[in-house]
């Protein structure tokens, strides 16, 4: 195989090579921005997060008896009812 | 006589929704106190965790404001206790009867305290824990998961069980399986003890160590202890990357 040869043959290799990183960047890029947001990011802000506290339902009768809250806190995460 | 009680929760760094539901009430019931101390997990592998704790945080809320003082003249531990366990029979039940309407399914743990004066009674049923905490830890509740079952009947040694993939499976929870059989306990309050109730990740990266150092009655021993010290615990489950929602209530008497 003649010096030529060999040269020619190289410069397609690297040809190739450089072609194969440029390509396999790209996807990788493209990867990146379309795969989903990782959940800690969404968590950080926590956008359907309802943090809903109860008020006291202590009827006007029970009060009469002597019952009263002293603390309340009830801490739900959603409106919803079964 | 005083009772002291304090609550935290946090959506923790994964994920969006908080499953989790808790309840921190005390009153004074006109002949001295009354408490209701609980924690609800939701499911997270499950639809509607988030409903399914709530709703049954808002039942016993309920019972606590609206029924409670009415039994408190007649009250009968034996009796209450059979009224926690047919109340969550009943949200069991409604809930695998919507699940099954609705085409989901939704499940929660359900652990608690209910203290009258110098008593009290803890129902359980899940994975979520209740400790006391004196001059040692103690675990007040047992896990109802497959791998405690399994280390109990002897087919799974401790260490097994901590890596074991079922480690976070329940054997029973509310809102799943058609009937459930609720873990109740009776007894006195240990005077200046603290009780913690928490959710699985609250506790799956602190040892017991940290636990008790951290949330002893020397450190903690006021309603602004108990949140400054729960606040700070959550905020290093969610440095040591737990994935889990978090959530602890505390809860001490002091007569």
């Amino acid at each position: 195989m003649s010096t030529g040869e060999i040269l020619v043959i190289a410069a397609a290799a690297a040809v190739f090579i450089i072609i194969n990183v440029i390509m396999w960047s790209i996807i990788i890029a493209k990867e990146r921005k379309n795969a989903p947001r990782p959940e800690k990011t969404v968590a950080a802000a926590a956008p359907e997060d309802k943090n809903i506290e109860l008020p006291d339902s202590v009827p006007a009768s029970a009060a009469e008896m002597g019952f009263r809250l002293l603390e309340n806190t009830v801490i739900v995460h959603t409106d919803d009812r079964i | 006589m005083k009772y002291i009680a304090a609550c935290d929760t946090d959506a923790g760094i994964s994920k969006y929704k908080n499953q989790d539901s808790v309840c921190v009430k005390t009153a004074d019931t006109g002949s001295g106190r009354a408490a209701l101390i609980m924690v609800c997990d939701g499911m997270g592998g499950l639809s509607r965790g988030e409903l399914a704790s709530a709703e049954v945080i808002r039942s016993f809320a309920d019972w606590f404001d609206r029924e409670l003082p009415f039994e408190l003249p007649d009250w009968d531990w034996e009796t209450a206790a059979r009224n926690v366990i047919s109340r969550l029979r009943r949200l069991n039940a409604m809930m695998v009867d919507y699940g099954m309407r609705e085409h989901m399914q939704l499940g929660t743990t359900a652990t608690g305290i209910i203290a009258v004066d110098s008593k009290l009674m803890t129902f359980h049923v899940g994975d979520t824990r209740i400790y006391k905490i004196s001059d040692r830890l103690s675990q007040l509740t047992d896990d109802h998961t497959f791998v405690n079952r399994e280390v109990k009947n002897g087919r799974m040694t401790p260490e097994e069980a901590k890596t074991d993939p079922r480690r976070n499976a329940l054997v029973q929870c509310v809102g799943v399986t058609a009937d459930i059989m609720p873990e109740i306990n009776l007894g006195d309050i240990e005077n200046g003890a603290n009780y913690m109730i928490c959710s699985d990740g609250f506790r799956h990266v602190l040892t017991e160590k940290e636990l008790f150092e951290e949330l002893s009655p020397e450190a903690v021993s006021s309603k602004k202890d108990m949140q400054k010290k729960l606040r700070e615990l959550i905020e290093t489950v969610k440095t040591r990357e737990e994935s889990d929602n978090i959530t602890a209530a505390m809860f001490r008497a002091e007569f």
